[in-house]
């Protein structure tokens, strides 16, 4: 019984201090200007739902009976799993959403690129 | 004429020498997609048009800078003509001629539709079948050779493709696009020759990416709604 307490105890701690990590880190690197803010905000909330579930021990629990999981610290990570499958979903629409930009953007300036070559050299306004 | 190249400095001087003496009134384009050897030179000197995408962006969004460009200026009727000599210069006319006499706003060039030619090999064959059969089941029109990239436009079909032209591998996605949205498809008959230059980008495990790709976007462009209304469609 007691050997079971202490490893929760472990667990809690690493939970905890992963989700700390996470946090402090993406606000660190919206400081620094390496992430948008729009981004952070996933990260933020990813970090706190293991946060809350981390410290939470009661709601972990009554999370975990009511879905099923024996054993409440596995729901964590089973909660963090969709989590992260939505955010890789979302950024494979991200991805696509710029190539269509880019794609866009490269056939305008090949278009303009054309009609500059195509002007007559003493066009320029030099 | 909408020629996309990639990489195709050694193929160019041939078919652009072709084309220039065979249709002398008729513009030559050619969409330098990215390429890293002398295409935009060699395209120049031959007497084309170059339009020179920054970087390699695939052959769909090549074409249609091709249409954009065809759209920009005002042209009446687009072919496109491969770089690696696969389309035959002088079906050029039948194929136009065809957009006329058939009132068809796009006319593709069948390898299958007559006997004679090149028409690549068996495994490629029964590719072209499938993707044929999912057509017919999804627009109930009889395309024989659905990958085919020898076709020709005319204006409208060339302005809704600038905007919606898809991308990758777009010839039979392109053909369920253009039947869901109203368009008149027909095809002629076209012997074509073996390419002369380079090889096949579709080749080993892209194969298979390439079939199971175009099956999904044959079946979500047939799933999607028509872009265009059909009143637009009904032209007379």
């Amino acid at each position: 019984m007691f050997g079971a307490q202490k490893f929760d105890i472990r667990i809690q701690v690493i939970a905890i201090a992963v989700a700390l990590f996470l946090m402090l880190g993406t606000l660190g690197l919206v400081r620094r200007r390496k992430l948008g803010e729009v981004y952070s905000i996933i990260w933020l909330v990813l970090g706190s739902v293991i946060l809350v579930l981390a410290l939470f021990r009661d709601l972990q629990e009554t999370l975990a009976r009511w879905m099923g999981v024996y054993y409440p610290p596995s729901l964590i990570f089973g909660i963090l799993n969709f989590l992260q499958l939505g955010v890789i979903l979302y950024f494979s629409m991200v991805l696509t959403r710029l190539e269509i930009r880019h794609r866009i953007l490269m056939q305008r300036l090949a278009l303009l690129e054309q009609r500059v070559y195509a002007l007559p050299e003493d066009s320029d306004p030099q | 004429m909408v020629v996309p190249a990639w990489n195709e400095a050694g193929s160019l001087p041939g078919l652009l020498g072709a084309l220039r003496t065979q249709y002398p009134q008729y513009d030559v384009l050619v969409v330098n997609d990215g390429s890293t050897d002398a295409t935009t030179e060699v395209a120049r000197v031959h007497g084309a048009t170059v339009v020179e995408l920054a970087c390699n962006l695939g052959i769909g969004s090549a074409v249609q800078t091709g249409f954009l460009y065809a759209q920009r200026y005002g042209y009446d009727a687009v072919v496109r003509v491969d770089a690696d000599g696969q389309h035959p210069p002088e079906a050029v006319a039948d194929l136009l001629r065809s957009l006329d006499e058939m009132h068809a706003d796009v006319v593709i060039g069948s390898r299958f539709l007559e006997a004679g030619g090149f028409r690549s090999s068996w495994l490629r064959r029964v590719g072209i079948s499938w993707l044929g059969f999912l057509i017919r089941i999804l627009t109930h029109q009889r395309i024989t050779d659905c990958t085919s990239g020898f076709c020709a436009y005319r204006r409208e079909a060339v302005e809704f493709l600038a905007q919606h032209y898809p991308q990758d591998y777009p010839e039979p996605e392109g053909v369920v696009l253009l039947v869901r949205n109203g368009f008149r498809l027909v095809e002629v008959p076209v012997v074509m020759r073996r390419r002369q230059v380079g090889r096949s980008s579709i080749r080993g495990l892209r194969t298979v990416y390439y079939m199971i790709k175009v099956t999904l976007a044959v079946l979500v462009a047939a799933m999607r709604s028509p872009v265009r209304s059909l009143a637009d469609g009904h032209r007379t």
